[in-house]
């Protein structure tokens, strides 16, 4: 029982307890009372009968008319005169009259009123005659005492019920904080570290501040664990001289960037400055890097300024910026130009900065994007001015778009969606779930019907920006997480499913996933949702509302594509995740690059810290997954991981 | 308990001797006739009224053990003659300012002045502590011929103390207005109204104190209890 319920109990019996004390204590008071009244009625009555008796000279008849009238005309149950040698001369005996409403049988033998009998000498002159013995009908007393009892058991039942009430009362009003205290201790078992609001009661005071305490010193462990962690990031992934993105990283971006092809495009500069090894020898390397760091940095205040911007650094006097967004590249380019003239060490004439730039990137190679763009490098470099390049054909095309939408919202439609599934697998290579993205299937243009082995399903990647942009998501997620429902409960497998960020951000969407997975209850069991790193710009009370929601049903909960910002992986704990899965840009080369390696490990540490398993996504090479296994990752998926599971 | 024959214990070898002494003393005063009146009860309830109660006690305690040897018409007599010596008759109003007053025993004394009731209720009260039965005693209110000197009788209310021996008829009768203890027959000028004694004061209730406001319901309640705090009873 909890403390609350045995508190709760023990002031309910203690306030029966003293109200039947107090009922007891006033009855027998009570009692005693009317014992007194009847004793003193009876020797009054005695004394006055006896006082009358006493003037009648002895007479025998008249001694008896007169007590018989005193008898009669009063309310009392014997008389007896006795003579002194105890021979009766006069007796009456009236029973007990037959009451109406009274006090009960029980009551009446329970509570017995004994009263003395009132008692008195008669005499005649100087010669006594008897004595004389009187009592009263006791009814009324007992009736008079059963009504106060009664009356009195009321009123103490009353202020019983006004106890309780208010005992209730205020032991709701300690409830709460103490719930909370709970509630905060629960979260640590579980490792969502909140703080909690001080109650004022001391004892739960010292508990919550405590365990804010802690909270707090494992925040800060965590704060600075993640600080090393980005540190290690920032060695890795970023040049050391100027801070930007090194190629590899960068590259890995506009692939991502490249896989899309219903976007709407984007536009890429390049950078190069001339003669970098005549400057530098020239100027020395500690001015150089000067004048590279400068540049770098109105290159990042544009990559921050403009959302979905970012720069990198490709060699060693390239540089590149990524614009999202079709239609800016000329422009930017012309800007970012006369922003760089006014930098002091080109101002001074030393250094020369080209820049060409290709517009309208979509769904081509990288190695294509760059060729384009560094072509129009070459034409910048001979014209001292910029030069950008629209991706002839291949520009932005709002018709085509239109089509992308036409199709995913008619395939949603028309349930034309499967799910793909991809395993995910721990080191022995046991499943920890299928990660389902949703495939939807468009329909076959008309002159297709002459390639009937024409694949139309289309992969996520394909399609999901267009559905972002026309509001599908929540939709989407739906359809995968209906599909994945289904599918476990066929085959009991578990599955792992996105949930965008949008939809999160859809109002009812979270009540309608909980409804999904209430109607299957085991298959919800089975399942996995998971959330890209960034959701946690929603809502964090939206996301906690959410997993509690959901994690109430047996849904496991994970992070996606994480690692870009460890930092930002603290939130998570409020919210109450399971997993995290690395972004395969951060596991890529572990077997061959020690940077890889060493900022992977200590995401690795981070994500078991925080005691959540660490999986990597996008695992390609065998060497690479034999390395993530060494580096002490929990479970990986990617080709790797698939084509070792074929086998 | 008290015990006034004890002699003092504590000086002795031991308490274990003390303590058997005690016991001793304990089952000789258990094994002796029972004395009703308690001296230290009484000393001190008379020392609580003052002086003159404190001078008047000692002859009263004189009394009382005397008393103890005599049968019960020497008592009655030497009761009878103590009183009616010592007190001089004086109304409620002259003695205590209050139209009727039932005095104690040893109000009475302390005020060497009492009425009729006064004298029979010191006088009952002494013969109780002196181990007479109660059923043989009786407070009578009487209806009295008076003659005040050189005018014709008046009757008068009046109470007188009344003696009824177990086998006789005719009981004795202690007076203030006859310094004598007589029979009723020679008391012509008393015509009995009322007798009372100790019935139905519920003596069962052990716990009676003078200070009980049950015990103030009647004066004759009221006095009986204060016989009990002075000792008598």
């Amino acid at each position: 029982m909890t403390m609350m319920g045995r508190i709760g109990w023990l002031l309910a019996a203690v306030v029966l307890l003293s109200l039947l004390g107090g009922l007891w204590i006033h009855t027998l008071t009570a009692r005693d009372a009317l014992q007194l009244q009847l004793a003193l009625r009876n020797q009054d009555a005695a004394t006055a009968l006896a006082l009358s008796l006493s003037q009648q000279g002895g007479d025998a008849a008249a001694i008896e008319t007169v007590a018989a009238a005193q008898f009669e005309l009063g309310a009392y149950s014997s008389l007896l005169l006795t003579a002194p040698d105890g021979q009766v001369l006069l007796q009456r005996d009236r029973p007990a009259p037959a009451r109406v409403a009274a006090a009960p049988g029980w009551f009446t033998r329970a509570l017995p009123l004994s009263a003395a009998a009132g008692e008195a000498r008669v005499g005649d002159g100087w010669r006594p005659l008897g004595t004389l013995r009187i009592e009263s009908q006791q009814a009324w007393a007992h009736d008079a005492l059963w009504a106060a009892v009664s009356r009195t058991a009321a009123l103490l039942a009353a202020l019983g019920v006004a106890a309780m009430v208010l005992s209730v009362a205020a032991l709701r009003g300690w409830q709460r904080p103490l719930d909370a205290t709970v509630r905060q201790a629960r979260a640590l078992e579980e490792g969502r570290f909140t703080l909690a609001d001080e109650p004022s009661m001391p004892e739960l005071r010292t508990v919550t501040r405590s365990m804010n305490a802690m909270v707090r010193r494992l925040r800060d462990m965590f704060d600075a664990q993640a600080a090393q962690v980005a540190l290690l990031q920032r060695q890795a992934q970023t040049d050391s001289v100027t801070g930007l993105m090194q190629r590899r990283l960068f590259v890995a971006r506009l692939e991502g960037l490249l896989d899309e092809p219903a976007g709407p495009g984007f536009g890429l500069l390049l950078l190069r400055v001339a003669r970098l090894e005549e400057v530098n020898h020239e100027m020395g390397f500690a001015a150089t890097d000067r004048l590279l760091a400068a540049l770098a940095e109105v290159l990042q205040a544009y990559g921050e300024r403009v959302s979905g911007a970012f720069a990198g650094r490709l060699n060693g006097s390239d540089f590149a910026l990524v614009l999202p967004a079709v239609g800016v590249a000329a422009e930017t380019a012309t800007s970012l130009s006369q922003a760089l003239a006014q930098a002091p060490l080109a101002r001074a004439g030393a250094v020369r900065l080209a820049i060409g730039g290709a517009d309208g990137l979509r769904a081509m190679p990288v190695s294509e994007a760059l060729a384009l763009a560094d072509a129009a490098l070459a034409e910048a470099e001979v014209a001292s001015q910029p030069v950008v390049h629209g991706a002839s054909g291949r520009g932005s095309d709002p018709a085509g778009a239109r089509a992308w939408r036409a199709q995913i919202a008619a395939a949603l439609q028309g349930g034309r969606t499967r799910l793909a599934e991809f395993p995910v697998v721990d080191r022995d290579g046991r499943l920890l779930h299928l990660e389902c993205p949703l495939r939807v299937q468009f329909e076959a243009p008309d002159h297709s019907e002459a390639q009937p082995s024409v694949n139309l399903w289309r992969p996520a990647r394909q399609w999901l920006a267009q559905a972002a942009r026309s509001q599908l998501l929540p939709r989407v997620d739906l359809a995968a997480l209906e599909l994945a429902l289904a599918a476990s409960a066929a085959d009991a497998q578990p599955r792992g499913v996105h949930i965008a960020e949008a939809s999160m951000a859809e109002p009812g969407f979270v009540a309608r996933v909980h409804e999904r997975l209430a109607a299957q209850p085991a298959a919800a069991r089975l399942l996995s949702l998971e959330w890209v790193e960034g959701a946690r710009r929603v809502d964090g009370v939206a996301l906690r509302d959410a997993a509690a929601s959901w994690k109430g049903l047996g849904v496991r909960l994970g992070v996606e594509h994480a690692g870009a910002t460890p930092q930002a992986l603290a939130a998570w704990q409020a919210v109450g995740i399971d997993y995290v899965k690395i972004d395969a840009r951060h596991v890529k080369g572990a077997a061959d690059d020690e940077a890889v390696r060493a900022y992977a490990s200590s995401l690795v540490a981070l994500v078991h810290g925080l005691g959540w398993s660490a999986l990597a996504e996008g695992v390609e090479d065998p060497r690479d997954l034999e390395a993530l296994w060494a580096l002490g990752f929990d479970g990986a998926t990617g080709r790797a991981v698939s084509a070792q599971a074929r086998r | 308990m008290s015990l006034p024959q004890s002699a003092p214990a504590t000086s002795g070898r031991g308490i274990r001797r003390a303590a058997g002494r005690a016991v001793l003393a304990w089952l000789l005063l258990a094994a002796a006739p029972l004395q009703a009146w308690d001296s230290d009860t009484m000393a001190a309830a008379a020392q609580r009224l003052g002086s003159p109660a404190e001078a008047a006690v000692q002859p009263l305690q004189a009394l009382l053990r005397a008393l103890a040897a005599m049968d019960d018409t020497a008592r009655l007599h030497a009761v009878n003659r103590f009183f009616n010596e010592r007190i001089a008759f004086a109304t409620d109003p002259a003695v205590w300012g209050a139209e009727d007053h039932w005095a104690s025993p040893l109000e009475t004394l302390s005020k060497g002045r009492g009425d009729c009731e006064d004298y029979a209720i010191a006088k009952y009260a002494s013969l109780l502590a002196a181990g007479m039965a109660p059923m043989h005693l009786r407070l009578v209110y009487v209806r009295a011929m008076v003659s005040p000197p050189g005018q014709p009788p008046v009757a008068q209310p009046h109470m007188v103390l009344a003696y009824q021996a177990p086998a006789d008829n005719e009981p004795l009768i202690l007076d203030n207005l006859r310094a004598e203890v007589l029979p009723a027959s020679a008391r012509p000028d008393l015509s009995p109204v009322f007798s009372f004694g100790s019935e139905g004061l519920w003596h069962g209730n052990g716990n009676a104190r003078a200070g009980d406001p049950l015990q103030r319901l009647s004066r004759w309640r009221e006095v009986w209890a204060k016989m009990r705090a002075e000792g008598f009873v």
